[in-house]
């Protein structure tokens, strides 16, 4: 028996939701942030392990009157905890680096990445001076990872909710999105702000060639080169073109669904593959020739969240 | 409802469900909305470039930004802006300055959100190349002869090399390299005598030394003319004290 209907006016009742909110409350398959996830947790595991395994953690993160490099700045956890000493610090990396696993296998849905992203910054925290973006990036792909229903498929969690590791599961599309912005918001500002005459057009073109032979970063001599000159300024103006104009890769997503000339131009390029492939050799060329962490493997995380799965779809179809 | 006519109902029938479901839909996309648009906001006024760190006008006068001063000069001077490099930089001075007071502004509400959520955003990755980068070495003083022990990236000097081989030791590198940052140095050198005078007992001094060279230029090293590092004054540690202190 239905329920009963009540008469309302028609001026007064709203006909249906708007399209906006339609779209804002879209739902799409979780592979592309499962991806991100699993992309996520091997980079943290990369970058809290590369620390333990180098037998830096008492180094790093202790402070001098412990053995360590020199005085630390403990965060609100640390007081928490009763002081940042060596076993405290353990027990902090060890439950973020469980934590990084438990992303990587999709165990827990959010809960591995509220608590990392508690740990990870207590951490790395300790000492401010001993990191890089990779840290910025890891706080922000964490809180994403907050927001996002990400073992929905490829995790653990699939397989005991559903008794299968890979499902069509639906899940919000917006976390998607904003993973998506973060990825072009990095390279736009990492872009706008190489303001030296060995990045801007119209220079030298030499800061590729120049960071290539920097000691700090390069993993083996790179002398070579200078043999390779003209290339190596290709890919510096390139590359700074690449992050400058990233926002375009949002308009061109925007875009390509159209019917007009820009859309049929956009789809025949195509330029969301074709930027991916830049994106994805810059990174894997940074990750060969010099050593900067998980920011790398990091970074290619992001790339999961420039397809939708009916993007996919359709290019099979 | 009985009507008079063959008119169409003033009143519409609509199942309460489906109203309250609809508005609730609305409530939730609304809600959506506001926090996109608040985390939009806050991490995009947060990414926008600005010069963090680049207010010590100290490190100023390092040979890499006094390069790009005298390259950017050449370049305006073409484009028809005459500065001398002097002119350039305490223009530069002032306009950082006022850039950065007003990108604090603009994230001052945002601070918390930052802190609480690990959405901070800092973006300034080779941003310019450093021309006189700096490599750092260890040597050790035995029966008054210095021997080098580490040195970054020398498969002929190894000792904690594991340890200072990290990414995160790297970074602390980079930075020991520049001026601002003669603390950190003083820090790290005396770590290294603490571990030196372990691990070299019959070592009296330890010294932590910075050796600079000018990075070639593709010309320069096809010729086979590779700059000289030149030392900077070393950082040096009695280890008798560090051994009496332990």
């Amino acid at each position: 028996m239905s329920a009963p209907a009540i008469d309302v006016p028609v001026e007064a009742a709203p006909v249906s939701v708007p399209r906006w909110a339609e779209r804002l409350l879209v739902r799409e398959p979780g592979t592309p942030l499962a991806l991100f996830r699993i992309g996520v947790g091997l980079s943290l595991l990369l970058s809290l392990g590369s620390v333990w395994l180098h037998g830096d953690v008492g180094i790093l993160w202790l402070d001098p009157s412990h053995g360590g490099l020199s005085p630390t700045s403990p965060g609100w956890l640390f007081h928490l905890l009763g002081g940042a000493d060596l076993t405290r610090i353990h027990l902090v990396l060890g439950a973020t680096m469980a934590c990084g696993a438990c992303l990587v296998l999709g165990l827990g849905n959010r809960l591995p990445a509220v608590i990392a992203l508690v740990g990870y910054p207590a951490l790395v925290g300790l000492q401010v001076d001993a990191g890089g973006s990779y840290d910025s990036l890891m706080g922000n792909a964490l809180w994403l990872l907050v927001l996002a229903d990400s073992t929905a498929t490829l995790s653990l969690d699939a397989r005991l909710r559903k008794g299968s590791f890979i499902t069509g599961a639906r899940v919000p599309a917006w976390p998607r999105w904003l993973v998506l912005y973060q990825l072009v918001l990095m390279y736009l500002c990492t872009g706008l702000q190489k303001v030296s005459d060995t990045w801007v057009p119209g220079g030298s073109l030499s800061a590729i060639y120049f960071i290539m032979q920097q000691p700090t970063w390069q993993r083996g001599d790179m002398h070579w080169l200078a043999h390779i000159f003209p290339l190596t300024q290709a890919a510096t103006l390139s590359v700074w073109l690449f992050e400058v104009g990233s926002p375009l890769l949002l308009l061109a997503i925007l875009l390509e669904r159209g019917q007009g000339r820009v859309a049929r131009f956009l789809r025949f390029i195509p330029y969301r593959r074709a930027w991916a492939a830049f994106g994805l050799s810059l990174h894997l060329g940074i990750w060969l020739a010099l050593e900067v962490g998980c920011f790398p493997i990091l970074a290619m995380s992001f790339y999961a969240a420039l397809w939708a799965p009916h993007d996919v779809e359709r290019a099979r179809g | 409802m009985v009507t008079a006519s063959h008119e169409p109902p003033a009143t519409s029938h609509r199942p309460a469900a489906a109203l309250a479901s609809n508005r609730w839909t609305l409530v939730k996309a609304s809600a959506l909305l506001a926090f996109l648009v608040f985390h939009i906001v806050a991490i995009t006024v947060r990414a926008l470039p600005a010069p963090d760190g680049a207010m010590d006008r100290s490190t100023w006068s390092d040979p890499t930004v006094q390069q790009e001063m005298s390259a950017w000069t050449e370049r305006l001077g073409q484009l028809g802006i005459k500065l001398s490099s002097n002119q350039l930089q305490d223009a530069l001075y002032v306009v950082a300055g006022k850039i950065l007071s007003a990108r604090d502004t603009l994230v001052s509400p945002f601070g918390r959100y930052y802190d609480w959520c690990g959405t901070f955003q800092s973006w300034q990755m080779f941003v310019a190349p450093h021309r006189h980068p700096a490599r750092v070495r260890v040597d050790v003083q035995e029966h008054g002869v210095w021997r080098t022990v580490f040195r970054e990236r020398d498969p002929n000097a190894t000792w904690l090399a594991s340890e200072l081989g990290d990414t995160r030791f790297r970074s602390l590198f980079f930075r020991v390299s520049w001026p601002n940052f003669r603390g950190m140095l003083e820090r790290i050198a005396d770590y290294v005598a603490r571990r030196a005078a372990v691990d070299f007992p019959d070592a009296t001094r330890v010294q932590l030394v910075l050796s600079r060279a000018e990075t070639p230029t593709p010309d320069e090293v096809k010729r086979g003319e590779l700059p000289r590092e030149v030392d900077d004054t070393p950082v040096v540690r009695d280890l008798a004290r560090w051994r009496r202190a332990h």
